[in-house]
């Protein structure tokens, strides 16, 4: 930990040291974006009536793992599992680095403004678990003082609160984010003609975020605090007579960033901390787990740009301590050090970017990533391919867990190829992307004769090929402005070996892995109104037991705004209705848990 | 001289039919405890019976068997491994032992009652199997699935292992069997059954192995546990099959990398490893030598029948 300390604040000073330099950008609070390779991303939008993973499978082609609000909820990106996609937090990966994976529930989604998808290999501009994409959720700045409070009331008990407000005084920028969640989630489902409410699915989740910016010369100091609470009845399967288990996840982030723009060059560099919390416990069971993991990370990233060449330098540095009754106390600490360098040429109508990360870290071996991206545009069309190096370190559970923990574990990893064509235009834009991926080392846990108990190992050969399409479309009829967008993705990702006494063959398709995800949404809006209708659509998936069937959701929302003034300040209240599941569809994307079925959520928001 | 005659018979049917029980009673110093092999010893000698066990140390993990006496009839997950579902061995007794299959648990004849006959063991379920099939968990489903009317089972196959390690036979014990055409017949095991097994002849070693209705891509998810009590053996000692002696192998190298001389030329070998699961069987080269070059590192058991029809056996230790 101490060297992470060190080694940002030796950053910090050289950065501060080299405020003399003026420039010609326009710098505004914890905005200095360094760009990267041009990438394809996807921008969703976040609110506080939809959880996290509610927004990404309505806004994206993504599949998220889930059995309703306040549950886990894991995502799968491109055909890959959920730890091969990494959730950032403003460019901090906040992964469960003991489980390897995010769970999406752990974001509320009124604390953050948008989400920004990057979808294929990642793994050298953000190191391990990026292997299909990365997932970026920030609070964007606004250059107003004011607020937003929100109450909305729904089906299943569910009841939300947020509150938010942001001050600018002189050179500070406060802003502070609250929500709070609870719901009783007792829906009924069908089971063999019986109707069942189900039970211990309650749930109250808190979020907290404050952030401090202060406006340097050319640059900007912003201190931040994310606390996100949440307990939550484990609801038993439908094969399950009851469940007497709930889970409470605790987590506290800090951070500190410094942005900098110093001449032709930007320096952006953060220091985080997080203490988490994860306790289970099933009385019944008499089991109760207790698992901490406290993380310092540090990432530096140095850019300098001259006329059609930009250099890129970025540091990262992990220490990380896993806690549980399940590890050994002298194995449960990760140590990383990751240096990626890239180099961006724009030539004329291609530019070409070269990316290499080397990494340390006292556990595996990770291999050194190289990527290539080609970019050709001309007009509104543009192609891209890319070729990249991906890898994930195993999770501290993969190598640590007494028992079928396995320290001699390798990283996964294997190459990842992408072609993407797009076309862009004003009221048009189409992308497309082939892909290719091939993974080894894959890392399952299996029943082991050898050892006598499940156990850690790379075993399996992986390989994901697809197609992903992404398309917006927006006019104007009279006074309505419309806009229709669709998401579209087709996958396969296969097993190449069988794996030994296990029932899994080579050619088969991961297991919650569908084939094909589609959503769309149309956007219509008229003065004061808007509808917003989306639909979606998930093909079949394996499950561990049983298969799932496929699943086509429609869902719908209607707003009104109205301006009012108070005093002398002016207020914006917005009405919501949403109508979720309209066609009362019975459907499971867990095998065994049931989804609830037309559900309705009245809100109002006020901005001020 | 009659009465001498009548008696010496009465002596010799009385010795070729004497029997010997394994009652798990005296293993276990006081009330709510169990041996799962954490000395070290690899496995527990009760009666003419051998339970091999498999312990880990690092991970505080076991497979195969263990003797318990713990009397939790209640807690189904796996913080209650060791309790049998009445809480008590057979006829209200205190000990029983309990296994935990991964793949396959070896139970092994020994001393007078090797390579003959076993008469049978009762058998009962464990209390974590018992209620996960009747009330599920996150991992596994109750049994009759959710509208209770699947076919499921849980299953023990018994096999006899008899001289040279041959499967003579077999025999399948139904642990829970939801298969019944009339739902009121179907049962979870929750009494101490007898499973008699006097129709296996020439019994070694006894292998058991687990099915399930309920099985998911990665195995079982029924956790694989049953008990066992009151496990009896006919003392062979005095009858025309008495036991073939053991004689003790000569090895070399050992330990061993890639090859072991036995000394023994062209005859039959099985190997073992500490749980007491075969891992290897064969016959020896013209000059006696077996490969042990695909086997993982650690101490196995070798047993060979020579071409003069003695039973070998020694200790390996593979680095």
């Amino acid at each position: 930990m101490k060297y992470i300390l060190s080694v940002w604040l030796m950053m910090t000073v050289l950065v501060l040291s080299g405020q003399q330099d003026s420039i010609s950008i326009k710098s505004t609070l914890g905005e200095i974006l360094i760009q990267d390779a041009p990438v394809p991303t996807t921008s969703l939008k976040l609110s506080s009536d939809l959880t996290f993973g509610e927004h990404l499978t309505r806004q994206s082609s993504t599949y998220v793992r889930s059995y309703g609000k306040g549950s886990l909820a894991t995502l799968s990106l491109r055909g890959g599992t959920s730890q091969q996609t990494q959730l950032l937090w403003d460019g901090i990966p906040i992964q469960n680095p003991m489980l390897g994976l995010a769970d999406l529930s752990l974001v509320s989604s009124a604390l953050f403004s948008k989400a920004i998808l990057h979808s294929g290999g990642q793994s050298t501009q953000y190191g391990s678990g990026a292997i299909c994409g990365a997932i970026d959720i920030k609070n964007m700045a606004s250059e107003t003082k004011g607020g937003q409070a929100g109450i909305a009331m729904g089906s299943f008990g569910s009841r939300t609160y947020n509150l938010g407000y942001q001050w600018l005084i002189k050179k500070w920028r406060l802003t502070m984010s609250s929500a709070y969640e609870v719901a009783d989630n007792d829906f009924t489902y069908l089971v063999g003609g019986n109707e069942r409410t189900q039970p211990n699915a309650q749930f109250d989740s808190k979020g907290l975020l404050l952030s401090a910016g202060y406006q340097l010369k050319n640059g900007a100091l912003k201190l931040s605090y994310w606390l996100q609470d949440i307990h939550r009845g484990i609801p038993p399967t439908t094969v399950q007579n009851r469940s007497e288990a709930t889970q409470d996840d605790h987590t506290q982030r800090v951070r500190l960033d410094l942005k900098k723009s110093i001449g032709k060059g930007k320096v952006s560099s953060a220091l985080a901390y997080m203490d988490e919390d994860n306790n289970y416990d099933d009385p019944p069971s008499l089991i109760a787990a207790r698992n901490n993991f406290k993380r310092w990370l540090s990432t530096t990233t140095v850019t300098r740009s001259y006329s059609r060449t930009q250099l890129l330098a970025k540091l990262d540095l992990n220490h990380t301590n896993g806690n549980t009754a399940a590890y050994d106390a002298s194995q449960n600490t990760f140590q990383q050090a990751a240096l990626y360098t890239s180099l961006h040429q724009d030539f004329n109508f291609v530019d070409i970017k070269i990316g290499l990360r080397t990494e340390w870290n006292n556990l595996t071996s990770p291999p050194l990533l190289p990527s290539l991206t080609i970019n050709h545009q001309r007009g509104a069309q543009s192609i891209r391919l890319k070729l990249s190096k991906e890898y994930r370190v195993p999770g501290l559970n993969d190598l640590f867990w007494r028992p079928g923990g396995n320290p001699d574990l390798r990283p996964e990893k294997g190459w990842n190829q992408e072609l993407t064509v797009a076309h862009k235009s004003k009221h048009f834009v189409l992308d497309a992307t082939l892909y290719h991926r091939k993974l080894e080392d894959w890392i399952l846990w299996l029943p082991s004769t050898e050892t006598g108990f499940v156990s850690a190992i790379n075993i399996a050969e992986v390989r994901s090929r697809g197609l992903e399409v992404n398309s917006q479309l927006s006019g104007q009829v009279d006074k309505i402005n419309w806009q229709w967008s669709t998401q579209y993705h087709y996958g396969r990702s296969t097993h190449l070996q069988a794996i030994p006494g296990q029932r899994i063959d080579a050619g088969d398709q991961l297991i919650y892995t569908p084939q094909h995800t589609l959503s769309s949404g149309w956007t219509l809006h008229r003065d004061q109104f808007s509808l917003q209708i989306d639909n979606r659509y998930t093909s079949a998936v394996s499950g561990i037991n049983e298969d799932v069937d496929g699943y086509f959701l429609l869902d719908m929302q209607l707003n009104h705004s109205k301006k009012y003034k108070l005093n002398k300040t002016a207020l914006t209240g917005i009405f919501s209705l949403s109508v979720n599941n309209i066609l009362d569809y019975e459907y499971r994307i867990v095998e065994r848990r049931p989804m609830p079925g037309r559900n309705y959520t009245l809100s109002f928001n006020i901005k001020f | 001289m009659k009465t001498i005659f009548t008696t010496l018979g009465l002596l010799a049917f009385l010795c070729a039919t004497a029997q010997t029980t394994a009652d798990f009673e005296n293993s276990l110093p006081t009330l709510e405890s169990f041996l799962n092999g954490s000395d070290g010893s690899g496995g527990f000698s009760e009666g003419n019976i051998f339970l091999p066990n498999s312990y880990d140390a690092t991970f505080d993990a076991w497979s195969g068997w263990a003797i318990s006496n713990t009397t939790d009839t209640i807690t189904g997950s796996f913080t209650n491994q060791y309790s049998s579902i009445t809480g008590t061995g057979n006829d209200d007794s205190a000990g029983y032992a309990v296994t935990f299959v991964l793949g396959e648990t070896l139970l092994n004849t020994t001393g007078a009652a090797q390579g003959g006959v076993v008469e049978g063991f009762y058998i009962n379920n464990s209390t974590y199997a018992y209620r996960v099939m009747q009330d599920g968990n996150q991992f596994s489903k109750k049994f009759g699935g959710e509208d209770g009317t699947d076919p499921d089972f849980f299953s023990v196959t018994i096999k006899e292992h008899g001289d040279r390690n041959v499967v003579n036979d077999s025999i399948v014990v139904f642990l829970a069997d939801y298969r019944f055409d009339d739902p009121t017949e179907d049962y979870l095991l929750d009494t101490w059954t007898y499973v008699d097994l006097t129709r296996f002849e020439n019994v070694d070693t006894l292998s058991f192995t687990m099915q399930s209705s309920d099985v998911g891509a990665f195995g079982i998810n029924t956790p694989t546990y049953f008990c066992i009590d009151d496990f009896t053996t006919t003392d062979m000692a005095l009858t025309s099959t008495a036991h073939i002696a053991e004689t003790s192998l000569q090895l070399y190298p050992n330990p061993v990398i890639d090859r072991v001389n036995t000394g023994q030329y062209n005859s039959d070998y099985v190997l073992y490893n500490q749980r007491g699961q075969l891992v290897q069987r064969g016959k020896t080269t013209l000059a006696g030598w077996i490969s042990v070059e695909s086997l993982q590192s650690g101490l196995y058991y070798l047993k060979i029948y020579g071409i003069d029809d003695q039973l070998y056996s020694g200790k390996i230790i593979k680095k």
